[in-house]
């Protein structure tokens, strides 16, 4: 693909971003060609967004400036980024559930008749739009029920119906499955083909070396190199963005010891026809890490929430160490020997408002070390919180400050560190590395099969198809509430799991 | 200490003293139109609230109440339970103290004591209704409690006007007998009207810093008022924890009307907590001092300054007594813009999980 000789679309030159004394951007410079797949890689932190939000008029630059088609702009706001052409699709979805897809495209744009929406020509002009970039979608269905990669492709046809001649990423595939991965890559290379010049913000390595033409890789904040990707390799960009390589290590299975979770029949009725669980069954033993694969809103945040004591089930029977806990109370079942990182750290896994400590200490300060007859020993909990802090490498000056002043990778380091900490026979971990760097991925990764060798069991959710494969001892594949298939860490193909993720029966 | 620490330990400050400071600012303006100089009339304010002996000792007499009703609120809106029924429970624990006190025979100490727990147990009861009522029916704490306080005033006044008046009196307040001597609260200062109620506040302020701040009780229900999902997630029973702290604060706010009849008037008078406003200064005090007990404490005595101090001005000079009023409201105006701006942040971190939430990737 030789693309040299295309014409310059775009130019961010020495882009400086400050927020307080931290360098966001430190003298970035970017360029885009027409028609052009330009991969922004890095780590979390590494200031990949931040640089998309200063040219989708988010923030403004601390110095530097912009040139699109040569001339010079100062992009206020999105609105007048989006009137000189610049586009982008959100990570988190902006759609209306109940509005169709052509009332949600053209929301705010709407062709009028007098006075009046013209549904006629929104829903022609999305079909006309769905056919020119092949992206099949019916104007008239409802986004309610659609799958995340359907809705994803309504985003991009919002952005197409802005007359985006820039079209930007933001961690497209975070939350697709293979297949629809696959479906949206095949999507980026159409719109390319018909002209349209292409940031993708990802880590995903792999997806850059086979959709995209360019990659710029920027690491704390710096720009470390542009690469034309058939001169490069997965390991070249990997040592580029961690700045050191990064060791593969294989984990090996233990033999597996008596059962430490049985779930059995377990059915969640929902308020809909269709139960959100389905007669699941499932078990973990000792010593094994079982990991549940499937597209987010197949029932797996609710069979955390039920095995856990936030939800009532309706029946079934679950039983940790022997000891039934279905339908018992947080604090039972947290006294029964489980605990949880869980799926969101700001909402479940943190208080903003409380000090680091505070945070630290929930479900550990009702031990006989931490306090007595409802006293804390105040000293002792920062102790302990230190420690917490200490061990599991959370930067921060001092522990009596807000867990918001953290940022989201070592709140999410801290919540970990507590959890793990509680040293319970089962750990539920629910997207226990999500939105961290690679650097604290692979801690807390490292610290979760430390806690599956000393003969804990492990029940890990989440939706990052690697996590599960480098993790998983065992995998279940969970699909409308159900169990849709079993491998063990011998046996699994990313296809497989794709494919039974789908709904696909297992052969 | 670099300078982010010291910015961190300051920065609670930074509010109560700007809301102040505007207030006192509007105040200026509204004396000028009375043709005075501010400068002097706040100089007489000062006096009448913090110079000299009897002065002093008056304000923290009308502190008092402010105080404990003010730690009453403190635990409950740090703690996100927004209840405005102070003033309700106040009435009825000096309603019922005073009733106890009066009616129950027996030995003097055993008068005493009765009557001071009676107050606190009818002050948390009811309280507790507004409590239940959230539970159950999730009916609005703000509305309910407010509600309430007019059920208590005047289902009160019934009963001291048909039933337990004063009829050796001239018959114009709607007020109970006095009850006897041996029941009073002992003056700290001979001559002067500062109580033992002072000191019981001043043990309040501190068993309430303890309370919250040293205790698992304390931790769970600020961790409650932070994020209750978080609570919930932790094994918190947050609804324990809301029965627990409302009713506390209703027995908290009783323990004010206690004062006011064994410290101050030796009777229930009907009207006078509500002509006072005793317990909307101390919910003010609450929120310009970020429900911190120490806090609480300082400022109550500031504004009820104010008020002891504006009784002064209006006696000295032709700005009226009205003027205090008109400074405190500034006061609640200028802090209740941060109560809109924390709980739109609160809104945020506080919305249930939703779909969108639970598909997302990173920040």
């Amino acid at each position: 693909m030789a693309q040299r000789e295309k014409k310059v679309i775009l130019q961010m030159k020495n882009i400086v971003k400050y927020y307080d004394t931290l360098a966001a951007n430190d003298n970035i410079n970017l360029t885009l060609h027409q028609g052009e797949i330009l991969a922004v890689i890095g780590e979390n932190g590494a200031g990949k967004t931040t640089l998309m939000k200063i040219l989708y008029g988010l923030e403004h630059p601390t110095s530097g400036e912009i040139l699109l088609n040569g001339q010079p702009v100062h992009l206020k706001n999105a609105a007048q980024a989006i009137s000189c052409g610049i586009g982008m699709v959100q990570q988190h979805f902006m759609l209306f559930d109940p509005f169709t897809v052509a009332e949600n495209v053209v929301y705010g744009r709407e062709p009028k008749k007098g006075l009046f929406f013209d549904v006629k020509a929104a829903n022609d002009r999305i079909a006309e739009l769905s056919r020119q970039y092949e992206l099949p979608l019916n104007p008239t269905d409802k986004i309610q029920g659609m799958p995340v990669g359907l809705r994803q492709r309504v985003e991009i046809l919002k952005v197409l119906y802005q007359n985006a001649d820039i079209i930007i990423f933001d961690e497209p595939t975070a939350v697709l499955t293979p297949q629809e991965v696959h479906e949206l890559l095949k999507t980026m290379k159409q719109l390319s083909v018909a002209g349209k010049s292409i940031i993708i913000i990802t880590h995903k390595l792999n997806e850059v070396m086979e959709v995209a033409d360019r990659a710029m890789v920027m690491r704390m904040g710096k720009h470390i190199a542009d690469v034309n990707i058939e001169d490069t390799s997965v390991e070249e960009l990997s040592f580029m963005m961690v700045g050191r390589q990064l060791i593969d290590k294989n984990i090996e299975s233990l033999a597996a010891g008596e059962d430490v979770l049985r779930v059995e029949n377990l059915t969640l009725a929902g308020n809909g026809l269709l139960p959100v669980i389905d007669h699941l069954s499932l078990h973990v033993a000792k010593g094994e890490i079982v990991g549940i694969a499937g597209v987010s809103g197949n029932g797996q945040s609710e069979l955390v929430r039920c095995l856990f004591g936030l939800q009532k089930a309706d029946s079934g029977t679950i039983t940790v160490c022997g000891k039934n806990i279905f339908n018992r109370s947080v604090r039972n079942v947290r006294d029964a020997g489980v605990a949880m990182i869980p799926e969101d750290r700001y909402i479940w896994g943190s208080a903003r408002e409380a000090t680091i400590a505070e945070t630290a200490v929930m479900g550990h300060y009702r031990s006989p070390q931490l306090s007595r007859n409802g006293v804390l020993y105040t000293k002792k909990i920062r102790g302990f919180a230190q420690e917490l802090v200490d061990e599991f490498g959370v930067k921060t000056d001092n522990i009596q400050y807000k867990t918001g002043s953290l940022s989201g990778g070592n709140a999410q380091k801290l919540i970990a560190a507590r959890e793990i900490r509680q040293n319970t026979p089962l750990l539920i971990a629910c997207e226990p590395t999500r939105g961290v760097d690679i650097g604290a991925m692979e801690f807390i990764h490292d610290r979760i099969v430390e806690k599956r060798s000393a003969g804990d069991a492990v029940l890990l959710i989440s939706s990052e198809l690697t996590e599960i494969m480098k993790l998983s001892d065992r995998i279940y594949v969970m699909y409308d509430g159900r169990i849709n298939g079993e491998f063990t860490r011998e046996t699994v193909t990313e296809e497989q799991l794709g494919f039974l993720m789908m709904g696909g029966k297992k052969q | 200490m670099n300078t982010r620490t010291i910015k961190r330990l300051l920065s609670p400050l930074a509010q109560p003293v700007f809301a102040i400071a505007c207030a006192l600012l509007v105040g200026a303006v509204a004396m000028m139109f009375t043709g005075e100089n501010p400068l002097e009339i706040y100089a007489i304010m000062l006096k009448g609230a913090f110079g000299g002996k009897y002065y002093f000792l008056t304000t923290l007499t009308r502190a008092t109440p402010i105080i404990i009703t003010g730690l009453g609120a403190a635990i409950a809106w740090s703690s996100n339970y927004m209840g405005i029924g102070g003033e309700g429970q106040m009435i009825l624990g000096g309603f019922t103290c005073a009733l106890i006190a009066l009616y129950m025979p027996g030995p003097a100490w055993a008068k005493l004591l009765c009557s001071i727990i009676g107050a606190l147990v009818a002050g948390g009861l009811y309280s507790f209704i507004s409590a239940w009522l959230l539970d159950k029916f999730e009916m609005s704490l703000a509305i309910s409690t407010l509600m309430f306080n007019y059920v208590a005033q005047y289902v009160t006044m019934h009963y001291v006007a048909n039933v337990f008046l004063d009829t050796t009196g001239d018959g114009k307040m709607t007020q109970t007998f006095m009850v006897d001597e041996s029941v009073r609260f002992p003056q700290l200062v001979e001559g002067y009207s500062v109580h033992l109620g002072f000191i019981i506040a001043i043990a309040l302020v501190v068993a309430v810093w303890f309370l919250m701040n040293r205790t698992s009780f304390g931790y769970e229900s600020r961790m409650t008022g932070f994020n209750i999902h978080f609570c919930d997630y932790g094994g918190v029973s947050s609804k324990k924890i809301m029965y627990g702290i409302l009713t506390l604060s209703g027995v908290i706010c009783a323990m004010a009307g206690v004062c006011e009849v064994l410290g101050t008037q030796y009777r229930y008078v009907h009207g006078t907590y509500v002509n006072t406003s005793y317990a909307w200064i101390g919910l003010n005090a609450a929120l310009i001092s970020n429900y911190n007990p120490f806090g609480v404490l300082i400022t109550s005595i500031v504004l009820a300054g104010i008020s002891t101090g504006g009784a002064a001005i209006a006696r000295a000079t032709s700005v009226p007594l009205e003027i205090s009023s008109v400074i405190q409201g500034c006061i609640t105006l200028f802090i209740s813009a941060k109560i809109v701006i924390q709980y739109r942040r609160g809104r945020k971190a506080k919305t249930p999980p939703s779909a969108a939430a639970l598909q997302g990737g990173e920040e």
